[in-house]
C-alpha cells in the first residue's frame, strides 16, 4: 500500500510543490497520475522512489515509512519498486538481454538464474526474437519494452512509470500500457504518470489530477 | 525461498581496470602527479632522517662534563654519583666516573704529540680535578639538567653545550613543522587529483549509476569499483616512487656526497620499510578517501 498523509513539500526559496497531498493507494491497483506542469507530478515521483525527503506529513510505501527511512535502507526500498522511464535509460552499448540482466546482476542475483528470469521476462514484453539486439536496432516502442522488462526482472511489488509512452508513436503507446494493465493483473501496483488524457480516458482506470499540490480524483468514462 | 545474494570479485577489479583504461591519459597524468607527490613527502622525510642522524653523530651535544671541587674524597664522589643518579624526573642519564688520573691518561691518548709534557707527574701533583661525564637523551630538558647539577655541593664548574643542543633542538623541531606542512599540502594534492580522476570516470559511467540506484543496488556495490580504481592508482604510483626514491637514494649517495667527508648519509635500506609502507599507505589512503568523495554525490544525487 502507499499512503500520502498530509504530505507538503517545497524546494528551497520556493512555494510548496506539494500542499497537504493525501492519497491511499492500495496493492494492486492500477493508478494514473495526471497533471499540469508544476502540479506536482515529479515530486510525488521523487518522493516515491526516495529522490527527496517530504518537508511534513508521513509517505508509506510497501510497509517502509519514507519520512524515515535510513539511507542504509535505501537499495533494500528500491528493489520493491520497478521503474520505467521516459528516455528509456538503455545502455547502448549492451544487447536487450545484457540490458536486463543488468538489472539482475547488481542486487547479486546468482549467475546461474539470471538466464532463465531474462528469457521469460523478454517473453513477457513479447521480444524474445530480440535479445541479441542492440538498443539502436529496435523502435521507440520495442526500446519502452526493454525498460519495462528491466523494471519487472527483479519481480518488484510496485511499478512506475514516468511519462512511459512519451517518446513513442499513439500505436506503440497503447502496446505499452496494454503491458502495464497485464502486469497490474499479476496484483503488482502500477502507477503511470502521465499528460495524455486519450491514453487515461481509454483504460478507464483510476485516475488522479495533481492540481496545486494537492490530489483530485477522476473516474473517466471508458471510450468504446 | 529467496535465492542467495551473489557477487564475483572479478566484476569488481574489471570495472576498476574498465575506469582506468576508458581514462588512460587522465589516469597516467594522476599517477605521475601522485609518484612527485610522493617523492617530496619521501625526499623530505630522507632529509630528516639524515639531518637528525648527522646531528646525533656530534656527541658533544648530549654530554655535560662536571668537575669537582680539586680535594674531592671517594665519599664525595660516590655522593655526587648518587645525587645525578637521583635526577630521574629528567630523563635517561647514563653517569660515568672520570677520575683524575683517568682523566690525564686521555689527556695524553687525545694529544699524543705532546704526550711527553705529561710524563712523570707525580700523582699528588696532577692538576686536573675528578669529573663525571653525565649523556642525557632528552635535549630539551639540558637546562633544566645544567641547573640541578650546579645545585649538587662538591661541583666545582659545569661544562655542557646548552645553548646550541637548544639551537638543534628549535632547528629539529622547524625542520618537522615545515615536513609535516608539506606533507598535508602533497598530500591534500594527491586527494584532489583522484578526485577529478575518479570524477571523470564517475561522469563516463553515470546512466549505469543511475539505473543501479534504482533497481536497489546497494551503496558498497556501486562504489566499489571506483574505490579499488582509486587504490590501484595509489598503489601503482607508491610502486613507482618507491623504486624511483630508491634510485634516487643511490645516486645521491653513491655520487653527490661521496667526496664530502664532513656529511654521512644513511644508506636507503635503512628508512626503507618506513617509505614502502608510508608510500603504499598514503597511496591507498588517499586513492580510498578521492574515491570515495567523487562517488558520494552520484549516488545521493
Amino acid at each position: 500500500m502507499i499512503e500520502f498523509k498530509n504530505v507538503t513539500k517545497a524546494y528551497k526559496g520556493g512555494k510548496n510543490v506539494l500542499n497537504g497531498l493525501n492519497l491511499t493507494i492500495e496493492d494492486g491497483e492500477f493508478v494514473f497520475i495526471v497533471g499540469d506542469t508544476g502540479a506536482g507530478k515529479t515530486t510525488m515521483m521523487k518522493l516515491l522512489l526516495s529522490e527527496e525527503k517530504v518537508d511534513s506529513g508521513s509517505l508509506k510505501v510497501a510497509g517502509f515509512d519514507l519520512t524515515r527511512l535510513p539511507s542504509f535502507k535505501l537499495p533494500k526500498y528500491r528493489r520493491k519498486l520497478g521503474v520505467v522511464f521516459q528516455d528509456f535509460r538503455l545502455f547502448p552499448k549492451m544487447t536487450v538481454e545484457q540490458n536486463v540482466a543488468f538489472a539482475l546482476r547488481v542486487v547479486g542475483t546468482p549467475k546461474k538464474y539470471i538466464a532463465s528470469k531474462v528469457k521469460y521476462i523478454l517473453k513477457t514484453v513479447q521480444l524474445e526474437n530480440k535479445a541479441k539486439s542492440y538498443p539502436y536496432e529496435l523502435s521507440g516502442g520495442e526500446q519502452q519494452r526493454v525498460a519495462l522488462a528491466r523494471a519487472l526482472v527483479n519481480s518488484p511489488d510496485i511499478i512506475i512509470a514516468d511519462e512511459p509512452t512519451g517518446n513513442i508513436d499513439p500505436d506503440m503507446s497503447r502496446n505499452i500500457m496494454d503491458l502495464l494493465v497485464m502486469v497490474s493483473n499479476l496484483n503488482k501496483t502500477v502507477i503511470v504518470v502521465t499528460h495524455e488524457r486519450d491514453l487515461v480516458s481509454h483504460y478507464g482506470k483510476r485516475t488522479i489530477i495533481l492540481e496545486d499540490g494537492r490530489a483530485r480524483e477522476l473516474y473517466p468514462e471508458v471510450k468504446k | 525461498m529467496r535465492a542467495r545474494k551473489s557477487y564475483s570479485p572479478f566484476y569488481f577489479i574489471g570495472q576498476a581496470f574498465n575506469g582506468i583504461f576508458r581514462n588512460f591519459s587522465v589516469t597516467l597524468g594522476a599517477v605521475v602527479v601522485l609518484v612527485c607527490c610522493l617523492m617530496l613527502i619521501g625526499s623530505f622525510y630522507a632529509l630528516i632522517a639524515n639531518i637528525n642522524e648527522n646531528l646525533d653523530d656530534l656527541t658533544l651535544m648530549n654530554k655535560i662534563v662536571i668537575f669537582l671541587e680539586y680535594d674531592a674524597t671517594d665519599e664525595d664522589c660516590d655522593r655526587i654519583e648518587k645525587e645525578i643518579k637521583g635526577l630521574r624526573e629528567l630523563g635517561n642519564l647514563k653517569v660515568t666516573f672520570v677520575s683524575k688520573e683517568q682523566g690525564l691518561e686521555d689527556m695524553k691518548a687525545d694529544d699524543p704529540e705532546n704526550a711527553y709534557l705529561y710524563e712523570g707527574i707525580p700523582a699528588e701533583d696532577n692538576p686536573l680535578a675528578d669529573s663525571f661525564i653525565i649523556e642525557y637523551d632528552d635535549s630539551s630538558k639540558v637546562q633544566r639538567i645544567e641547573y640541578n647539577l650546579r645545585q649538587i655541593e662538591g661541583v666545582r664548574k659545569v661544562n655542557s653545550h646548552s645553548d646550541v643542543a637548544i639551537k638543534v633542538n628549535t632547528f629539529k623541531n622547524g625542520v618537522t613543522v615545515v615536513f609535516m606542512f608539506f606533507f598535508i599540502v602533497l598530500f591534500a594534492v594527491g586527494i584532489f587529483v583522484i578526485i577529478n580522476t575518479v570524477n571523470m570516470t564517475v561522469f563516463s559511467r553515470r546512466d549505469e549509476i543511475y539505473v543501479m540506484r534504482f533497481v536497489g543496488a546497494a551503496r558498497w556495490f556501486i562504489a566499489l569499483p571506483f574505490v579499488l580504481e582509486g587504490i590501484i592508482m595509489g598503489a601503482f604510483a607508491a610502486g613507482v616512487s618507491y623504486f624511483a626514491m630508491k634510485w634516487l637514494a643511490g645516486y645521491v649517495v653513491g655520487t653527490v656526497v661521496a667526496g664530502l667527508d664532513m656529511i654521512t648519509l644513511l644508506p636507503f635500506e635503512a628508512y626503507s620499510d618506513i617509505v614502502l609502507y608510508g608510500f603504499l599507505s598514503i597511496g591507498i589512503v588517499s586513492g580510498i578517501i578521492g574515491s570515495t568523495i567523487s562517488i558520494r554525490r552520484p549516488m545521493d544525487a
